[in-house]
């Protein structure tokens, strides 16, 4: 591996720990105003290391919950529609005919529903809610990794020992299974790791515009909403958040596009 | 002809990798003016990476050593504009696969007059016409149209005939073939080799033509070089060395081969 | 011999469809057209051809792992078309086939050991340990040492994939073998002893062969009768001896013609001056 890519991985695990460690240690949380500390610019005396917003939370705990929030967000969303996608895909791939062509034209027209007036009818219908958000993401992204699967694995089904397995007696399910499934790894592996950053940019906007976390829990994307408002007056709300979305988005691209030369050799 | 010196002669010849092996190992042969060469060898004998190193294409981290003298001119160590002035005027390449090494979005008009354009700065339509010729010489009929196809509609042998015109129009003084025929079928091969032979006959070319197939050499070439793992194992006259080879490895070759031909044929 | 053909082909038609451009009509090629083939068991048979003959073609139909456009593909006197696919699995296991390619046909995500034991899981019935007896022994009999049950494909070289790969085709016992281009990706010096494994495979355990090769060499060394396949047509049948002493189509003739030799004329060298 070349430099870039590793010193993505060792901060992205920085920053994962951070998330996860943060609030631990810090004599605050993320939720209770404190009125004696409204605006505070960073300081030690009173263990609020970056300050504090508006209402007197601290911006540390608050930037640790964010980044957990996004993260687990993207995390679950990938994996949502990395079960949906692999299982859609290969099925199609592998049976080919019409089922195919039932499935890969039912994910056209799910690719034509524009997305977000979809998330913003969900959330006028069923209010806001995070496990809104996971749906409507994961709902969306599968149909990319469904399309790569069914691609792979009609380039698997016509290898020789796919045949070999078919000769052999094997059911067509343990074939997929047994065959075809282990094959797929590498190219979901690959395409996992360009997604999540994706989706940690998707959530930061539907956030933005409001629709996703709800006061007082925090995302990345909810913090630059907020951060952003004061803007002149209070920078660091703004560009801490920035800076720790970049980041994350910057290592995650980084890995996968290492990952994937990786796959092509 | 026999009395001047050879046009390509290796002394010595190897090609080092850092930390590895080397790739070829003190290579002695020549290629005789109007000679057909064979060069024989398994896969991992080196004798691809033999026809790159000759054309200074090959691996990035390795380092050629010994002499090489292509026609007086010392090749081992020189500038990358020296292999520039050489590559595709002097020394010409034919690859294994025909399909990959024409560029799949241009006519072969195109690709051939290319050549032209680019080597002996002909008019686009002057290079078309010479290009035509070409086609023609190498026993493809209907050239007219075939300038306006493109790659894949043709057929396997058509290809490398064509590939074969594309090498020679710059009427070079070497041609190297790595597996010419490989990929081809058994009455295409026999048509795309007695097309070598020809025109080596006709324009004086010498051929350098690596390939695994016994009996590919024994058709066309003049004289054998057999490589196994980057070494020259034996070489000699075609015939001789094919009824009487000195060496094991050769000995093996033959007898695998004639086990598969199982009896001889019958004239 | 008496009873139905183990493997026969009745006018078997296959045409490729394929759409140019989302306008122009579809157009189909006859890859296979009407060909007639019969493997009696223990027979051996070569189906010969070039490129574009339709020898890949007629493998995957004769097993229907492509379905034909006209005509039978049968094992042992049954009609595949007419099998539920659990039946069909029953019988395509009868005949294992053997591919050109030897690394593509093992799965790059399976060890030696998993491969050769997969026809008999497909099976079912074995315990752990019966399975790795059996696949040790057949391993064996190929050639290929214990120590390379863990290995994986890209581990082997082209001649011990090929092996593995008959150890897989042999370990699910059946009656005919189907071998396509099964030496043509392998070194020279490998070839015939392939071949020859091949060969003697097939005599000890009185399997059929279907021997499906462009190599008429290699037809001769292992063949008691060769088919002669141009363009998806048949237009030679007839017993080894026959073929090489008296080939009647010229297209055999243009075959027979073109086999090189190592000990065959070397013209350039007489025409050099």
């Amino acid at each position: 591996m070349k430099v870039l890519p590793r010193i993505s991985v060792v901060l992205l695990t920085f920053l994962v720990l951070a998330a996860i460690v943060v609030p631990w240690l810090s004599p605050h949380d993320y939720f209770t105003p404190d009125w004696n500390a409204l605006d505070l610019p960073p300081t030690f005396s009173r263990g609020h290391l970056l300050g504090t917003d508006y209402l007197g939370r601290d911006l540390l705990v608050r930037l640790a919950w964010g980044c957990r929030i996004s993260l687990l967000v993207a995390v679950a969303a990938s994996l949502i529609s990395l079960t949906i996608g692999v299982t859609w895909g290969a099925v199609a791939g592998y049976l080919g005919g019409r089922v195919d062509a039932v499935m890969m034209r039912t994910v056209d027209v799910l690719y034509s529903v524009p997305f977000t007036p979809l998330v913003v009818v969900l959330t006028v219908l069923f209010g806001r809610d995070l496990i809104l958000l996971f749906i409507a993401i994961g709902a969306v992204s599968w149909l990319d990794i469904a399309r790569v699967v069914r691609a792979q694995t009609q380039s698997l089904a016509q290898r020789e020992f796919v045949i070999a397995a078919e000769v052999s007696g094997l059911h067509p399910m343990a074939i997929l299974w047994r065959h075809i499934a282990p094959n797929l790894v590498g190219v979901v592996i690959v395409w996992l790791t360009l997604t999540i950053p994706t989706v940690i940019l998707t959530e930061a906007f539907l956030s933005y515009l409001g629709l996703g976390a709800q006061s007082p829990l925090t995302s990345l994307g909810v913090m630059l909403a907020d951060g952003a408002a004061q803007m002149r007056s209070r920078p660091l709300l703004l560009v801490c958040p920035a800076v720790v979305l970049i980041m994350l988005v910057y290592c995650c691209n980084r890995i996968g596009d290492a990952l994937r030369v990786r796959h092509a050799n | 002809m026999q009395t001047e010196t050879p046009l390509l002669q290796l002394q010595g010849y190897s090609l080092l990798r850092a930390g590895a092996a080397p790739v070829l190992q003190d290579l002695s042969f020549h290629v005789g003016r109007g000679e057909i060469l064979g060069v024989v060898g398994e896969s991992g004998s080196g004798k691809s990476q033999l026809l790159l190193s000759l054309l200074g294409i090959a691996m990035r981290d390795a380092r050629a050593t010994g002499s090489c003298l292509f026609d007086g001119v010392q090749l081992v160590g020189a500038a990358e504009l020296v292999y520039g002035s050489l590559r595709g005027r002097r020394i010409a390449m034919l690859f294994q696969d025909p399909l990959l090494s024409w560029n799949p979005y241009l006519t072969i008009g195109r690709q051939l007059a290319e050549v032209l354009q680019v080597h002996r700065g002909l008019s686009r339509r002057a290079a078309e016409a010479i290009a035509a010729e070409a086609l023609t010489s190498v026993g493809l009929a209907d050239t007219r149209r075939l300038l306006h196809q493109y790659p894949h509609e043709l057929s396997g042998g058509m290809r490398q005939r064509a590939m074969l015109a594309m090498a020679v129009l710059a009427e070079p003084d070497l041609l190297l073939a790595d597996e010419p025929t490989t990929a081809l079928d058994a009455t295409t091969q026999i048509a795309i080799l007695d097309l070598l032979a020809r025109l080596r006959r006709e324009r004086g070319m010498s051929v350098l033509l690596v390939t695994h197939d016994l009996g590919v050499v024994a058709r066309v070439a003049d004289r054998v070089v057999v490589m196994r793992n980057g070494r020259i194992v034996e070489q000699g006259a075609t015939a001789g060395l094919l009824r009487h080879p000195a060496s094991d490895y050769a000995r093996e070759l033959l007898a695998a081969a004639r086990q598969i031909e199982h009896t001889e044929r019958g004239t | 011999m008496n009873g139905p053909p183990l493997l026969e082909a009745r006018d078997l038609c296959v045409r490729h469809v394929r759409r140019a451009g989302w306008l122009s009509r579809p157009a189909t090629t006859e890859v296979l057209r009407g060909v007639n083939l019969q493997l009696a068991a223990g027979e051996k048979l070569a189906v010969v051809g070039e490129s574009g003959s339709g020898k890949s073609t007629l493998v995957r139909a004769l097993l229907r792992l492509i379905r034909p456009h006209a005509g039978q593909a049968l094992i042992a006197g049954a009609d595949l078309a007419i099998l539920t696919p659990a039946e069909l699995r029953v019988q395509r296991r009868r005949v294992q086939l053997v591919f050109q390619d030897p690394v593509a046909s093992l799965n790059p995500a399976m060890t030696v050991g998993q491969i050769v034991a997969e026809p008999l899981r497909a099976e079912g019935g074995h315990s752990v340990e019966a399975r790795r007896q059996q696949v040790l022994t057949q391993l064996a009999a190929v050639g290929i040492g214990a120590d390379f049950l863990a290995r994986r494909p890209q581990q082997l070289s082209g001649g011990q994939a090929q092996r593995v790969a008959l150890a897989r085709a042999l370990i699910a016992r059946p009656e005919a073998l189907i071998c396509d281009e099964p030496v043509s990706a392998l070194d020279m010096s490998l070839r015939a002893q392939v071949l020859q494994l091949l060969a003697d495979q097939c005599r000890t355990r009185k399997l059929a062969m279907l021997f499906v090769t462009h190599d008429l060499a290699a037809a001769r060394l292992l063949c008691d009768r060769v088919l002669v396949l141009c363009r998806g047509e048949v237009v030679e049948v007839a017993t080894t001896t026959e073929l090489f002493a008296r080939p009647r189509h010229a297209y055999t003739r243009a075959l027979l013609d073109s086999m090189l030799s190592v000990d065959g004329p070397a013209r350039a060298i007489s025409s050099s001056s």
